[in-house]
């Protein structure tokens, strides 16, 4: 699989890619691998000189033989709910009468819908769910890089700082959640 | 080429028909439910054009995290029957019908003034995945570290929402569904 | 030596599908959809079986014990029987919407399965023999794979999550269109617990994604894979605490008890199922199941190795000897290592099977014996416990790894070559990763101890004047 364009994430990893090292600059490390620091070089880290390739550790699927087996497994999931369905349709008796069909709530007469307003708490919990779950997709690709990228020289510890303070921050909203009582049911 | 055909009108055809859906249900439960399909199809059209890691983080995502969101939004507010129609729902079916004619011109000029999507540009081979999370690492890492500041922000919004403080005794307590849906009008 | 030759027929399918290649990968989709729904489904009334027999033996009564030997055969009956049920759909309820319910929690249940390794990936020369057993030969490159799972998409992990973010629907959707206060109750516990609890989920997968280094589940195996006792090697030694925190995490989403507040017959009369009767119950007892099959899977896959149990070359190597030395015996019987191959291929799966037997009885042992919780615990366990654990396990397994890269890189020597500093960083952090195991559960006792005497102590003082609470019986419990 090539990469984003022609230029860019053809190479191999870090270390194999074209700018490595830096037109002109030899490395400082006596292994050729030269991280650049985003932060530091801000030419290479505003997108006007591509500097990131890597190769993928196993063979890829491709998207077709990945993916065919799960639209077959939908058509067939999709097709044992219907038939089933259909079947206890079928092969069941049917005598409904009024008070058959009515919610049941232990025998008590119902009073008013079942729809009421659910608790705000459900909803907060919701919102809280979707904030975390972008940040554990943010860590996953963090995950990624770093053992992706560990044998390139100077990429461990800025990652770990970058990491360091990424989550620093979202502690920080940890906290808060906990010291307004978001966190607690009651 | 006839099964890629296929595939794609297969595709938009389910995408299109669940956002009619969206649009032409009356219960809004419903309404949410095609939503959710809608959501799924967007998923699919990423892996059609080869993106595997956004259709993984499409779904998680949108049709996961957003659209419970969403579901128990409208069970917390329970917008069966709309008591109150604000102002600016009252003509809704003209202004939105105005706005998408709009949309839809725009789309046509522009794609008649560019050339045609698909002729000439293909979509990029799609980067692996180790790939994609190094770049974010490290080419964008700032815009990764200014997430974390957005999510910080947005944390302390859904609990500034959530919690109203007492002005008598100065404690903290859940807002009532009741107040909440005074605010939202 | 071609059995039988179907090219012209992948060729006809091939019309249809864009490609004799995709009508293959559908074709063997299909097979291994078969191989494996048959097995899940037919295993799940004898688990159904099991789980009554273990909890009347905790119970001491008999269990079911009238169909066929020891009562066997109940399961098969009961779903007979649901089938034949009165289907009827209460007067208030929203029709599609509660038609539509089932469907969508068995489908994610379906889907999740999809991506369960259940035996290895086969490649090289032995694919290319059976490739020309089938007269496909045309279609084998170089590249040429048969994973021994449905799919095996690059995204791996990430399918996962996706799959278990959409079983959210089914369950909620069931509870909102009964019209029925107990069904709308225990739906939205229910999804209110799962999402909750899918976070400290993910955060404890990446402790294993660090570890492993892929989001792919047959990289993730191939990593806990060396040596004569691949056991060494498991994520489990690496991530003790991740696991348990999956565990934990997988019987919420599972709803099963402790956590099975979406159902609480004892408050809830049955919770987002109480309207539903017939083949639209027995979907969603089936997926129930299902799920359980499908986490024990995953987390034999994340954290035990997968399917491996003893190291695949010794079961070659042992298979090799027995045949070989028994067409020795025969005169004129062909035999080629390649069978011994298939053999142990095919008996792989075996080994996954015992982890999933074993994680059934655990779920069911524990539905046996605990009780349920209650609906603040649960929350508070969620966000308050396992996050927090999570988030902790993340930060000192990175930690960890860090060092264990500075010591790959350190170990290379200076001059090394990047490729040797890779293979040295991986080494290194695959026969040490451990030691990260050891100190993160060092952590995990050190903090429970120090919580439970805290706890302890603060009880004893708040009820000093009481006398009833005696300070052994105080127990450090969630929230």
């Amino acid at each position: 699989m090539s990469g984003f364009s022609a230029s860019a994430l053809s190479c191999g990893r870090l270390d194999r890619c074209k700018g490595f090292p830096i037109d002109g600059v030899t490395s400082p490390r006596p292994y050729g691998a030269h991280f650049v620091n985003p932060f530091t070089d801000f030419r290479d880290s505003f997108g006007l000189k591509p500097m990131i390739a890597l190769h993928a550790l196993t063979a890829s699927t491709s998207i077709s033989e990945a993916y065919l087996p799960v639209l077959v497994m939908l058509v067939v999931a999709v097709g044992f709910a219907v038939v089933n369905l259909i079947l206890s349709r079928v092969l069941g008796i049917r005598k409904p009468n009024d008070v058959k069909l009515e919610p049941y709530e232990c025998g008590v007469p119902t009073i008013g819908s079942a729809r009421t307003q659910v608790n705000v708490r459900f909803y907060l919990v919701a919102l809280l769910f979707l904030l975390f779950d972008m940040e554990v997709i943010y860590i996953i690709a963090w995950a990624l890089s770093v053992r992706q990228n560990a044998a390139v020289a100077g990429f461990m510890p800025f990652a770990m700082i970058l990491m360091a303070v990424y989550m620093a921050i979202l502690l920080v909203g940890l906290l808060y959640e906990w010291k307004k009582g978001a966190l607690s049911w009651t | 080429m006839g099964a890629d055909i296929l595939v794609y009108a297969v595709l938009y055809a389910v995408t299109v028909g669940a956002a009619l859906g969206v649009l032409l249900n009356k219960d809004t439960v419903k309404s949410a439910m095609c939503l959710v399909l809608v959501m799924i199809a967007l998923a699919g059209h990423y892996l059609y054009l080869g993106q595997e890691f956004v259709f993984a983080i499409q779904i998680i995502v949108y049709a996961g995290a957003i659209m419970v969101l969403f579901l128990f939004a409208i069970m917390l507010l329970n917008m069966r029957e709309r008591e109150v129609t604000p102002w600016y729902l009252r003509n809704s079916r003209f202004v939105g019908g105005a706005f998408a004619l709009a949309f839809f011109i725009l789309l046509a000029v522009g794609i008649n003034t560019f050339g045609t999507i698909g002729e000439g540009r293909s979509p990029a081979p799609a980067p692996s995945i180790p790939e994609l999370a190094t770049l974010l690492t490290t080419k964008y890492s700032l815009p990764f570290l200014l997430t974390s500041v957005l999510l910080l922000v947005a944390v302390i919004g859904a609990v500034v929402m959530g919690r109203r403080t007492d002005p008598e005794t100065g404690e903290d307590y859940l807002a009532d569904e009741g107040e909440l849906l005074q605010e939202s009008l | 030596m071609t059995l039988i030759d179907l090219q012209p027929l992948f060729d006809f399918l091939g019309r249809f599908t864009g490609g004799p290649e995709n009508a293959l990968v559908i074709v063997l989709a299909a097979v291994k959809i078969g191989i494996l729904l048959g097995h899940v489904l037919g295993i799940i009334p004898l688990i159904i079986w099991l789980e009554r027999k273990i909890i009347a033996f905790v119970q001491d009564r008999p269990g079911p014990n009238r169909v066929g030997p020891f009562g066997i055969l109940q399961g098969i009956v009961d779903g007979v029987k649901l089938l034949m049920k009165e289907d009827f759909i209460p007067s208030g309820a929203d029709r599609s919407l509660y038609l539509l319910a089932p469907a969508l929690v068995l489908v994610p249940a379906f889907l999740g399965m999809c991506i369960i390794p259940f035996g290895p990936v086969i490649e090289g020369q032995l694919l290319f023999d059976i490739y020309t057993l089938f007269g496909l030969q045309g279609m084998w490159t170089g590249q040429s794979q048969l994973a021994l799972a449905v799919t095996n998409p690059n995204v791996g992990i990430l399918y996962v999550f996706a799959i278990t973010s959409v079983a959210v629907y089914g369950i909620t959707l069931a509870g909102w269109s009964s019209e029925n206060k107990w069904s709308l109750l225990g739906g939205i516990r229910a999804s209110a617990q799962m999402v909750s609890y899918e976070i400290s989920l993910s955060l404890s997968i990446i402790g294993v994604l660090l570890v492993a280094g892929s989001l792919n589940l047959y990289d993730i195996i191939g990593n806990q894979d060396g040596g004569m006792i691949p056991v060494l090697h498991w994520n489990v030694w690496a991530q003790p605490v991740a696991f348990l925190i999956f565990l934990v995490a997988i019987f919420a989403e599972t709803n099963r008890l402790p956590f099975d507040l979406a159902e609480g017959e004892a408050e809830l009369t049955g919770g987002f199922h109480t309207e539903y009767s017939s083949m639209k119950f027995a979907l969603f007892f089936l997926a129930e199941y299902a799920n359980m099959i499908t986490a024990s899977a995953i987390c034999a896959t994340l954290f035990f190795g997968g399917y491996l149990l003893i190291p695949q070359e010794m079961v070659v190597n042992v298979l090799d000897g027995i045949l070989g030395a028994f067409a020795g015996s025969q005169a004129g019987l062909p035999y080629s290592r390649s069978l011994a191959e298939v053999l142990a291929i095919l008996g792989a799966p075996l080994g996954l099977a015992l982890k999933i037997f074993l994680f059934m009885v655990l779920f069911i042992v524990v539905r046996a014996i605990w009780p349920r919780m209650r609906y603040d615990q649960v929350m508070s366990l969620g966000w308050k416990v396992l996050l927090v654990a999570a988030i902790a396990n993340l930060v000192v397994t990175a930690l960890g790894m860090g060092v264990l890269t500075w010591v790959g890189v350190a170990r290379a020597g200076a001059d090394a070559s990047p490729e040797a500093i890779q293979a040295s960083i991986d080494s290194v952090t695959k026969n040490w990763k451990f030691t990260i195991g050891i100190v993160t559960f060092a952590i995990l006792v050190v903090v429970d101890r120090w919580h439970y005497v805290a706890r302890r102590k603060r009880l004893t003082s708040k009820y000093r004047n009481y006398a009833l609470v005696p300070a052994t019986k105080v127990t450090a419990t969630a929230g």
